[in-house]
């Protein structure tokens, strides 16, 4: 097993990965930079022939922050191991998972401004606690009731025959036409829904149709 | 009552019959047209050239002129907010004890965007489609972190803008939805729109040169594909997303007062008997 040697060197000497398959946004260089006044730099870049391999977003954070030197591991492996290692350092990351409990307990305990890492939209994500109630947020809103009126029970009837089927007919004192494709019993009569409307009564002008 | 935030309706191809237009026009309801240059006749015979803005742009897709719209509300208009409907809807309607109530005044959007400003993390809302809200079943007023079609009010100043060239607006509320806002769509005020694809428009022509929907839920599932299956049912393809992950809580803006209990903001469900309309007990 290679051991981890960490050695200074001039951040000019660096190179960023041209081949590099992860994009750093403006939120993750600013992260980084928060991190690397308020901690240092903790962990080396790891670097292959003078190319950065992991640690790019911190090699443009010291870079805007102006740092001349920094620490590196020099990885030996070819460069197809390198392409290799740069990729599993990056998608190594992204399988671990949030423990909530853990997670809030540690932000409940740090005094340090957290705010750069979990916004306060992604803490709300993260913990949402109780779902909205709709009904109390609609408070100050239109009056809004609307309950289960569908059918106690819906089934589907086979008619052997034409008789059958107008025996039935009779039966319920309905019509049943090649059209109908449900009926209710007894028989519910539509509202006219045309003659129905919310209208602004504080406007001079209702819509007439 | 009137809204208080600009609405731009897009729209291309649809100069013989604007639906959406028609619906503003008879709650006299003020709206922008914006269209392209060359359709700037066809339109302006139709409706009022006041009421028309012209896109720089020809033939980019709806996409760009999302977003441009967008710009221009922000950047011109400084509004926080604004609304965006798809030239395709008929009408609009209250739900209230299970039945529907036609719309006869813009108050409702008034009600809406007063409801969108009560939250801090409410990035965008509109109303559901009246077709998938029957009205026997029990529903809440609203429902959050959900996609928004057809009919969006949009805060202005949030970073995101419109992406895909197909299911743009389900791209943007799954990202703004991933960013831990939120999104809310009302079921107390619904729309009726004309399906997707069944009447011409700008973005005809894109859908006739591709396999229409299997190509926008592919595009789609590129896009989210942790939340997001491409499935065929009912002999055509769907974009089936899954939006249960998304638990987010409204957060309201501090020092806010809402009004206890209703407000109807005017607005009275009525009957009409004769020349008259009388209130619906």
């Amino acid at each position: 097993m290679p051991k981890l040697i960490v050695s200074e060197v001039s951040i000019d000497k660096l190179q960023e990965d041209p081949d590099n398959a992860r994009i750093h946004s403006r939120r993750l260089i600013d992260v980084v930079k928060a991190s690397l006044e308020e901690f240092g730099q903790v962990e080396p870049l790891v670097v292959h022939e003078g190319i950065v391999i992991g640690g790019n977003g911190r090699l443009k954070g010291m870079r805007e922050l102006g740092w001349k030197k920094v620490s590196v591991h020099e990885f030996k492996g070819t460069k197809n191991q390198a392409i290799a290692l740069a990729l599993t350092l990056n998608r190594s990351a992204q399988f671990a998972e949030w423990d909530l409990d853990q997670l809030q307990t540690s932000l409940d305990l740090i005094e340090v401004d957290m705010s750069s890492l979990f916004n306060e939209n992604e803490l709300n994500s993260l913990f949402p606690g109780d779902p909205d109630d709709p009904e109390k947020e609609w408070e100050g809103m239109p009056e809004f009731e609307n309950e289960e009126a569908g059918a106690y029970r819906s089934l589907i009837i086979h008619f052997e025959n034409q008789e059958n089927l107008e025996d039935f007919q009779s039966r319920i004192g309905q019509v049943l036409s090649d059209k109908t494709k449900y009926i209710w019993h007894p028989k519910q009569v539509r509202a006219d829904l045309k003659s129905l409307a919310c209208n602004d009564t504080s406007l001079p002008d209702i819509c007439p149709d | 009552m009137t809204p208080a935030y600009p609405i731009f309706v897009p729209t291309k191809g649809r100069h013989g019959n604007p639906l959406t237009i028609k619906a503003l026009e008879r709650l006299s309801i003020p709206y922008t047209a914006v269209i392209e240059k060359q359709e700037w006749k066809a339109y302006s015979e139709r409706i009022n050239p006041r009421n028309i803005l012209v896109v720089p742009h020809a033939n980019e897709g709806l996409t760009v002129t999302r977003n441009w719209i967008w710009d221009y509300a922000q950047n011109e208009l400084k509004s926080p907010y604004f609304w965006t409907m798809d030239d395709n809807i008929r009408d609009f309607y209250r739900l209230h004890k299970n039945i529907k109530f036609r719309l006869t005044s813009g108050t409702f959007l008034a009600a809406i965007e007063e409801f969108a400003q009560r939250y801090k993390n409410l990035f965008i809302c509109g109303m559901a489609y009246e077709l998938f809200t029957p009205r026997k079943s029990k529903v809440p007023a609203f429902v959050t972190n959900t996609r928004i079609y057809s009919n969006m009010l949009i805060r202005t100043d949030i970073p995101f803008r419109n992406q895909l060239f197909f299911n743009d607006d389900t791209d943007l509320c799954l990202r703004i939805l991933k960013s831990g806002a939120c999104t809310v769509q009302f079921n107390a005020f619904l729309i009726d729109k004309a399906a997707t694809m069944t009447i011409k428009g700008g973005m005809t022509d894109y859908y006739d040169k591709t396999d229409k929907r299997l190509e926008f839920a592919k595009e789609l599932q590129r896009a989210h594909p942790d939340v997001m299956k491409v499935t065929w049912k009912f002999n055509r393809w769907h974009h089936q997303v899954d939006y249960q992950g998304f638990k987010q809580r409204l957060i309201r803006k501090p020092g806010l007062s809402i009004t206890k209990g209703v407000d109807n903001y005017g607005m009275k469900l009525q009957k009409k008997v004769g020349d008259f309309w009388k209130d619906v007990e």
